[in-house]
Formats: C-alpha cells, structure tokens, sequence
C-alpha cells in the first residue's frame, strides 16, 4: 500500500470509531421491566455463583443477545425489508444494523428508487457465442463464484 | 448524452457470470431473452484482463458457473480487453482497495475509461459501499438492476425479467436477498 492510500486508511478507520461512539453513549440508564419470578431467583443465583450481581449479568445478556441476533442474517434481511419499504427510518436502521450495513442500505434504497437509465435494443439476430454455447443440467450449485 | 444514458460498461467477473447463467441452463429454451447476449448487443463492454484469467479459472469446475464463464470466453470478439494499468492517467499498479483483483482492476478500468456504467454483483456484502466510493464517474450497477433496466426500457417484458431473475437468483444466491426481491415486487406493480 503506498503512504496516501495507508494515511488514507487509517482516516477512514479513526472516522468510522468515532461515529461508533457518537452513536451511543456509556452512560448508565435506569429500566424497570418485569420478569418471572422463577428467571429472577436462577439469575440472583447465578450471580452469587459468579460472585457478581444481577445487574452485571443483565447487561452481559442483553449485549450477548443483540450482538448474536444483528449478526443473523434473518434479521439483516428484516431490517432491509422493512427500510426498503419505508417502515424503518435511516437513523433506527443504523441502530439496528450499523453504521456500515446501514449506509449499504441507504445506497440500495436510492438504487431501488432511482429513474430508469437509457438502454439502447439489443440485437437479438447477433450470435455473440459465434456457435460455442455450453450448456449444464441445472441443479443448484451452492459453491458460488 | 444524458446522464442516465448507459452506452459504455465495465463489467466485473461475477457480473458475467450471472449475465451468462441463464444461457447455460440447459432447462432455459433457447428462444428465451439472453442477459448477456443483450449486454453485449447493447452496451460497448470492457473488462480488464484479470477479469478473462479469473473466468478461466471459473471454467476448470463442473457446473453451471463453469458453463457461464465459458460462454463468456466464448463471446470474447463482442467485448474489448483493456489493461487499466498501461494508460499514462492511471496508477502504475494495482491499488489497494480491500476488494478482490478483478473488481479492483475492474473500477480502476472504469474510471480511466469514464464509463456509463460498472456492472458488478457486489451488493449483498459490505464491500457495495466501498465500490461506491472508489468509483469516480462511473454509476455502480447491481447485476439484477441492470436487467430490470430493460424491462423498464421496453426491450423485455416485465414477465421476461422476472422469468430472468428468478432463473438466475438460486445459483447466485440471490433468492434471499430483500433487494432483489423488491426489485421484483416494484417490476411486477
């Protein structure tokens, strides 16, 4: 990599942290939620097993469980669908998904919305094979290239 | 020439291949429309050399990709070959963009050349924003969109594009993609 396109990178790379940290603040927020009691009692449990408490488990969870659920590709796809389809503003998507997935999306939805472009007719009568055509029996290939 | 007009493409290796597997489909008549041979009857095509070196890579498996990618090769005298590399206004090298080789040379050829259009199949994975940026003057174009643009054109029918994405989506793993399918929902409005 020549020393532009390195300085370029690293730019690029301090740029996308620091919009991570706007993002969202560390700052402690109190919640009141309720729960079975039964979930509570394992919980407290757990915690005095781990010589923690309630509520550093409670976030370790919540992390867990957002981190496995916006990595699923089921919720990737909801995401997009439901921002394609004007259900989803930008900045919740960003929420949801993230800063890179998110601008992807932006860029497919102005895609999707985008006039149509001037194609030219194509001329049905040229052979651009000039005679060679392989052909297979289909059945799905998953080994995509 | 207005902006929308869409005379001059690159296209990437993945863009071809997909262009090129309804044609490989032994299932598919061969009466039906033809994405790639429309490409090249349409458009003045270019790719870059990497581009030809990954397809023959593509043509030494059993498949239907494989197929494809030989009746890519196959319509060679229909596409120009440049080398984005030997021209004065362009890196001496390939630069390093984080993509693979045949999208990198791809867009920098794109570029040199101030192309309408670069074709690419590159819109599912985080890489679309970065191709997006990187491309200077030329419109990034997901491979589905562009032949949805002939049905928009009136050169297919709208039921002639959805047979087209739909032949193509499960070899392309297309058929999961919320973009492609709300490119077939606004097509069949």
């Amino acid at each position: 990599m020549c020393r532009a396109c390195a300085f370029a990178e690293i730019v690029i790379r301090l740029c996308a942290e620091l919009a991570h940290r706007m993002s969202a603040s560390d700052d402690p927020r109190r919640v009141h939620f309720q729960s079975p009691e039964y979930l509570v009692d394992r919980l407290d449990a757990i915690a005095e097993l781990f010589d923690t408490d309630r509520t550093d488990l409670l976030v370790e969870a919540i992390r867990e469980y957002i981190e496995d659920t916006a990595d699923s590709e089921t919720f990737q796809e909801l995401v997009a669908t439901k921002y394609y389809d004007d259900q989803l503003e930008f900045e919740t998507v960003k929420q949801l998904v993230g800063a890179e997935s998110a601008q992807r999306l932006r860029l497919l939805k102005a895609d999707l919305e985008d006039e149509p472009l001037d194609v030219a007719a194509p001329d049905d009568d040229v052979d651009v094979y000039d005679g060679e055509v392989t052909t297979v029996e289909t059945s799905i290939d998953n080994d995509e290239r | 020439m207005s902006d929308r007009q869409l005379e001059t493409v690159v296209a990437d290796t993945s863009a071809l291949v997909s262009l090129a597997v309804p044609r490989a489909d032994a299932a598919v008549g061969t009466d039906a429309p033809d994405p790639f041979q429309y490409l090249l009857t349409s458009c003045d095509v270019f790719v870059p050399p990497e581009v030809l070196a990954e397809l023959e890579d593509i043509t030494q498996y059993q498949d239907i990709h494989a197929a494809a990618a030989s009746n890519v090769l196959a319509a060679r005298d229909h596409y120009m070959v440049r080398d984005p590399y030997r021209d004065g206004e362009t890196p001496d090298a390939r630069p390093t963009f984080g993509l693979d080789d045949g999208e990198t040379d791809g867009i920098v050829l794109a570029n040199a050349l101030d192309v309408d259009g670069f074709l690419t199949d590159e819109f599912g994975g985080t890489n679309f924003p970065l191709i997006h940026a990187v491309l200077q003057g030329p419109r990034l174009i997901p491979t589905p969109r562009f032949i949805v643009e002939y049905a928009r054109n009136g050169h297919l029918t709208d039921e002639e594009a959805n047979t087209l994405l739909t032949t193509i989506s499960p070899h392309r793993s297309w058929e999961d993609s919320p973009y492609v399918t709300q490119l077939l929902q606004r097509l069949n409005a």
